[in-house]
C-alpha cells in the first residue's frame, strides 16, 4: 500500500471515530425532532437485545471483511451476501438473521410480506450512517455530459446513449455511451440507483408501477441497460472495473458518495481523471441493522457497524461530508424514498431488459 | 462465398520417434511443465494449492508462491499452506476442466486456475452445462491485465499512417485482400501482407482476435449474437483475414522470438508484418528480451525495429488474468479457504507492483499505471479507449466451432521415421517400444484435422524405398481426411522398425518439395520429428542450414516452415533447434516421451 493510501486510511480512522462521537450528538436530536419515515424502525434501547447466532452483512456495503465479529459478539458467525438475495429470501422466511442492510432492502421484504399476508418480520435500527447517490465520470465525459444535459442526469444520459459520444460532443473514439449501475437482482445500492433514474425520467415526480409499463419509458430504459457493459466472470463493482481498465470500458457509474470516495481514494493518481458528480433527484442510502421484530441488535456490533461504515467513506450523517471526500457535490436534502412494492417492479422490469 | 476460402495448406510431416527413458518415481511430486521443465515441491504436511496458470505469468506466479509459502500468511488455522503454480495454456486447462483431468499426465488438478482472460471461464461453464454438469468457475478479481493489441514494426505502422491514423481490423482486412500487399504503400521491398495469429482453442490472443474481428465485421462493440455469425459478409471478412495468416502456434512466442532473430539480421519486416499479440509481449520485446524469460547470462537488446502497438480502432479486449477458486468437487472447503489467503496475497500492492515489472497493467488500483507501460516502450496507457464486450458462452463456442472451418485449410504429409531405433523401449524394462508409442499420438493427432484438410504418410529410413529415393516410401497418398483417415489409422499400426535415420536428406528432400510444389495463399511446412541424431552419409548439417536459410529471406521468398520436435532425451534438441530456426518456425521438447500426445497437439495448433 502507498504512503498516500496510508496516511488517507489513518486520517479517515481518526475523523471517524471524532464523527461517530457526533453521531450520536446527531442521532438524539433526529430523533426528538422529527418522526422516523419508517414504521419498523426503534430505539436500540426500547426492546430487549437479540442474541444472534448469525450476522448477514451486505456486501454492497463494503464493510463486511471488516467487521471483526468474534472481538464483537462470542459465537457468532458472519455471512456476506448480496442485499437483495438476502432479501428474497427473508420474504418467505419463517425467521430472520441479524441483519445489516440498507433500509431500502427492509422495506422491500416488509411490502412483499404484507401483499402475501406473512407477519411482519424485521424490524430495524436508527440509520446508523448515511451517503447520497452520485455520479461518477471520467473528466472528459464528465465535461461532455455537463455540457449535453445541465445537470448531468440519468434522465439525460438514457437519451444520449442511444448515439456514439461524437453525437453528444464526443470523441469519436470513445465509441458509444457506457454508463453503469450495479445490478439492481442483487445489489440494494443498485436497486436504489435504478429508481433514481426512473425517478429523474419522470421528472422527480411520483410514479407507480404502471407508469414504468408505457412505451415511452418502456424505450428510454431499453436504451439506457443496454448500453451498459456486463463483466461475467469478473468480480468487483463497476466503480472499481473503471478505474482498473479505464474508460475504454465503463464511461459514467451510479453509486454511493462512499464508495467513491473509498475507491478514489485508493487508487490515487489511476482515479485522479474521475470527476464525482451530484445525481438527480437526491437519494440518500441509510444503513441499517434489522433484527427480528420485537428485538435489538447489541450495542457494541451497532458501534462497530457504524465505525466501520464511517471509515470506508459513509457520512454519520446528512450534514457531514464523508472524510475521504470532504468536497463532496452530492445533494442531500430534500431526497426522495421509494415504496417498496415500486422497486420490486422496477427490478422485475429491469431483469426483462436484461 | 470466397473462391479463396478452400486453400490447401502444403505441410510435409517428417516424424522420426525415439522413446528416451524417464524415470518417474520420487517421493516429492513431479509433474511436466509446459514450460519444459519439472517442477519438484514437497508440500509436506500442509495444505496443499494448486495453481494452474497461464504461461506468461509462470515465472511471476512460482515467485509469489515461494514467498507466500515462507510467511505468516499461509497459515489456516493451526495448518500451513503451500501453494504451488503450473504452466497451463489457457486453452488447454479449458479443455481439461471441462472434460478429464488425468494427473499423470497433467499434473494436480487446479484449486486455483488462472488463465488469461475471464472469458475461458465461460467457456468450460458452457461446456460443462452442454454437458449436464454444473459450473465449476465462479467470479475472480483481475490479478492483472493486458489489452489485446496488433503488433507491429515501427516502420511499417508508419507506412499505413501511425500515430495519427486510427488503424484497426479493416485495415488489416484491405491489407490482406490487397494483390499488391506492401507496394501500395510505397514498400514493394517488403512483399505481401503477412499475419499472424495464434490458434483460438489454445491462446488467449488467438481467441480475442478471434472475437475482435468479428466484431468488427459486424460494427457493434457488444452483444454479438449468433444471427450475426450467420451473416454472409462476417464469415467473407473471417475467411479473408485468415487468408492472409503465415501460421498459427499455440503461442505469440513463436512469432515474437522469430521476429527478433530476424531483426538481428534485418530482416525482420520480410517475416510477419503484424502479429496479434498481448500488450505485455511489445514492453518484453522492446526490451530485447521477446519471450519475457532471460537465460543465465543472456543481455537484452532492444530490437533495430522496435514493434509498436496498435490498439484497434473498432475496439479491443483485456486478457484480466483472474484467479478462478474452483467449485469443483475436488476441492475441499479448506483448500478453498486457504486459496482465497493466497489470492488476497498476490493481490496485495507491494506483489502488485511485480506485475507492472513484467509489463502488465496492475489489477489493484492503488497501483498506478507506470513504466514501463509507456510510449517510449511502444504503448500507450491511455489507451485502449474502447474494449469489447466478451459474448455469450454459447456464442463464443460457436465462434470457435467455425474457426476451424474459416482457417486455412491443412494439407500434411505424415512422414514417420521407422528406423531401427525405434524398436527401443520407450520406457526402460516396458515392452512398449518407441515406435508405439509414436504410432498412438500420430494417431490420435489424426482426430485435430478439420474436414477441409488432406493427409498423406510417408515412411522412411535407410534404403526402403525404390532407387530413386532409398529413403523413403509413400504409404497413402495425400487425401481428404474424410477418404484417408480409415486407411491412414491402419498402415501406422502396421509400421515396424527397420535400419537407419537419414535425417538431413530426409529433411531437405522434403523442403525441395514442398518449395517446388509452394502454394503462395497457403501455410507451407514440415514438421520433423525425430528421437535422435542423423545417421546418414549426407552429414552437411550447415549446407542444409544455408538452404533453408536463404529460402526464408527476401521479400520474394517462397517460406517453407519447418518445424521440428526433439523425441526423447537422446534427439539432438541443439541442432534441431537451428533447423527450425533457419525457416523462422519453432522447435519442441519432447524428451519426455510421454508428452509426445501434447507436444503433437501444440504442433498442430501452428497450423
Amino acid at each position: 500500500m502507498s504512503i498516500g493510501a496510508v496516511v488517507a486510511r489513518l486520517t479517515a480512522v481518526v475523523v471517524a471515530i471524532l464523527l461517530v462521537v457526533g453521531a450520536y450528538v446527531w442521532r438524539d436530536a433526529r430523533t426528538s425532532a422529527s418522526p422516523s419515515p419508517d414504521p419498523s424502525a426503534t430505539d436500540v434501547t426500547a426492546a430487549p437485545t437479540t442474541n444472534p447466532t448469525e450476522v448477514v452483512c451486505a456486501a454492497e456495503l463494503r464493510i463486511c471483511d471488516h467487521l471483526d465479529l468474534a472481538a464483537i459478539l462470542d459465537g457468532v458467525t458472519l455471512r456476506t451476501e448480496d442485499g437483495v438475495t438476502t432479501a428474497d429470501g427473508l420474504v418467505e422466511a419463517g425467521d430472520a438473521p441479524l441483519w445489516i442492510t440498507v433500509r431500502t432492502l427492509v422495506d422491500v421484504v416488509e411490502d412483499a410480506r404484507d401483499r402475501s399476508g406473512a407477519q411482519p418480520l424485521l424490524q430495524t435500527s436508527d440509520a446508523l450512517a448515511v451517503s447520497p447517490l452520485v455520479l461518477t465520470a471520467w473528466d472528459d465525459r464528465a465535461a461532455v455530459l455537463t455540457g449535453a444535459c445541465d445537470p448531468a442526469s440519468w434522465a439525460c444520459i438514457g437519451t444520449l446513449a442511444e448515439e456514439p459520444w461524437e453525437a453528444a460532443g464526443g470523441d469519436a473514439a470513445w465509441g458509444g455511451l457506457k454508463p453503469a449501475h450495479a445490478p439492481p437482482d442483487r445489489s440494494g445500492i443498485g436497486l436504489l440507483v435504478l429508481a433514481q433514474a426512473a425517478a429523474d425520467r419522470f421528472g422527480g415526480d411520483p410514479f407507480s408501477a404502471r407508469d414504468l409499463d408505457t412505451p415511452e419509458f418502456q424505450r428510454w430504459f431499453g436504451i439506457l441497460e443496454d448500453a451498459m457493459p456486463t463483466f461475467t466472470g469478473t468480480a468487483g463493482s463497476f466503480l472499481t472495473r473503471m478505474v482498473q481498465f479505464g474508460p475504454a470500458t465503463v464511461d459514467i457509474v451510479g453509486t454511493t458518495e462512499a464508495e467513491a470516495a473509498e475507491i478514489l481514494a485508493l487508487a490515487g493518481t489511476r482515479g485522479g481523471a474521475v470527476t464525482v458528480l451530484p445525481s438527480i433527484p437526491p437519494v440518500l442510502v441509510e444503513v441499517v441493522v434489522a433484527t427480528p421484530r420485537g428485538s435489538t441488535a447489541p450495542t457494541a456490533l451497532v458501534d462497530a457497524v457504524r465505525q466501520a461504515l464511517v471509515e470506508v467513506g459513509w457520512r454519520p450523517d446528512p450534514a457531514t461530508p464523508p472524510a475521504l471526500l470532504p468536497d463532496s457535490p452530492a445533494i442531500v436534502n430534500g431526497a426522495i424514498t421509494f415504496d417498496g412494492g415500486l422497486l420490486e417492479a422496477l427490478r422485475l422490469r429491469w431483469e426483462r431488459v436484461r | 462465398m470466397n473462391t479463396r476460402r478452400v486453400r490447401g495448406l502444403w505441410i510435409g510431416m517428417v516424424a522420426a520417434l525415439l522413446l528416451g527413458a524417464c524415470s518417474i518415481g520420487q517421493d516429492d511430486v513431479v509433474f511436466p511443465d509446459q514450460t519444459g521443465g519439472e517442477v519438484v515441491e514437497d508440500p509436506g504436511d500442509c495444505i496443499v494449492v494448486d495453481l494452474a496458470v497461464s504461461s506468461e505469468k509462470i515465472d511471476l506466479m512460482r515467485d509469489l508462491a515461494q514467498e507466500f509459502n515462507g510467511s505468516d500468511e499461509a497459515t489456516l488455522g493451526d495448518r500451513c499452506i503451500f501453494a504451488r503454480a503450473q504452466s497451463k495454456a489457457s486453452g488447454g486447462a479449458a479443455q481439461l476442466l471441462s472434460s478429464t483431468w488425468d494427473e499423470n499426465a497433467e499434473g494436480p488438478r487446479p484449486v486455483i486456475w488462472s488463465p488469461a482472460s475471464a472469458a475461458w471461464g465461460q467457456i468450460v461453464n458452457q461446456r460443462l452445462a452442454e454437458r449436464g454438469e454444473p459450473a465449476i468457475v465462479g467470479e475472480a478479481r483481475p490479478f492483472m491485465q493486458t489489452p489485446l493489441v496488433i503488433a507491429m514494426p515501427e516502420p511499417m505502422a508508419e507506412a499505413l499512417g501511425w500515430p495519427d491514423a486510427e488503424i484497426g481490423w479493416s485495415d488489416i482486412l484491405e491489407l490482406a485482400r490487397s494483390e499488391e500487399g506492401w507496394a501500395a504503400y510505397g514498400h514493394p521491398e517488403w512483399g505481401p501482407f503477412r499475419l499472424g495469429k495464434t490458434h483460438p482453442n489454445f491462446s488467449t490472443s488467438g481467441m480475442s482476435a478471434l472475437i475482435a474481428q468479428n466484431y468488427a465485421a459486424v460494427g457493434k462493440v457488444r452483444g454479438l449474437t449468433l444471427e450475426d455469425l450467420n451473416r454472409p459478409e462476417v464469415d467473407e471478412f473471417a475467411r479473408e483475414i485468415e487468408s492472409a495468416v503465415v501460421h498459427y502456434g499455440d503461442t505469440t512466442l513463436t512469432f515474437l522470438n522469430n521476429w527478433y532473430r530476424n531483426d538481428r539480421r534485418g530482416t525482420a519486416l520480410t517475416y510477419t508484418s503484424a502479429a496479434a499479440v498481448e500488450e505485455v509481449s511489445i514492453v518484453q520485446y522492446n526490451r530485447g528480451n521477446p519471450d519475457g524469460v532471460l537465460q543465465p547470462g543472456e543481455v537484452p537488446e532492444p530490437p533495430r525495429d522496435p514493434l509498436v502497438a496498435i490498439y484497434p480502432k473498432e475496439g479491443t479486449l483485456f486478457s484480466d488474468n483472474p484467479l478462478f477458486i474452483l467449485e469443483a468437487e475436488w476441492v475441499s472447503d479448506e483448500q478453498r479457504d486457504a486459496a482465497a489467503l493466497f489470492e488476497e496475497f498476490v493481490q496485495r500492492p507491494e506483489n502488485q507492483q511485480r506485475v507492472l515489472e513484467f509489463g502488465f497493467r496492475p489489477g489493484n488500483i492503488e497501483v498506478p499505471i507506470t513504466e514501463p507501460i509507456s510510449l517510449d516502450n511502444g504503448v500507450d496507457p491511455d489507451q485502449p479507449q474502447t474494449t469489447l464486450e466478451v459474448p455469450a458462452p454459447e456464442v463464443l463456442v460457436e465462434l470457435l466451432d467455425r474457426w476451424e472451418i474459416q482457417r486455412k485449410a491443412a494439407r500434411v504429409l505424415l512422414v514417420i521415421d521407422v528406423s531401427g531405433s525405434m524398436g527401443d523401449p520407450a520406457v526402460p524394462g516396458e515392452q512398449t517400444t518407441k515406435l508405439d508409442l509414436a504410432k498412438e499420438a500420430a494417431i490420435a493427432a489424426l482426430d485435430q484435422f478439420a474436414p477441409q484438410d488432406s493427409v498423406g504418410l510417408r515412411i522412411f529410413s535407410t534404403e526402403i524405398g525404390p532407387s530413386d529415393h532409398p529413403e523413403w516410401v509413400d504409404v497413402v497418398p495425400i487425401e481428404p481426411i474424410g477418404q484417408s483417415a480409415e486407411a491412414l489409422r491402419t498402415r501406422i499400426r502396421a509400421l515396424i522398425p527397420q535400419q537407419g535415420t537419414p535425417l538431413y536428406t530426409v529433411a531437405q528432400a522434403s523442403y525441395d518439395q514442398l518449395v517446388a510444389d509452394y502454394d503462395p495463399v497457403a501455410i507451407n511446412a514440415l514438421v520433423v520429428l525425430t528421437d535422435g541424431r542423423n545417421e546418414d552419409v549426407n552429414n552437411d548439417l550447415d549446407g542444409l542450414l544455408t538452404r533453408l536459410q536463404e529460402g526464408s529471406e527476401g521479400r520474394q521468398s517462397q517460406p517453407v516452415r519447418v518445424f521440428t520436435i526433439a523425441y526423447g532425451e537422446d534427439a539432438d534438441f541443439s541442432t534441431l533447434e537451428r533447423i527450425a530456426e533457419a525457416t523462422n518456425a519453432r522447435a519442441y521438447d519432447a524428451s519426455d516421451p510421454t508428452s509426445i500426445n501434447r507436444v503433437f497437439t501444440a504442433v498442430i495448433a501452428n497450423f
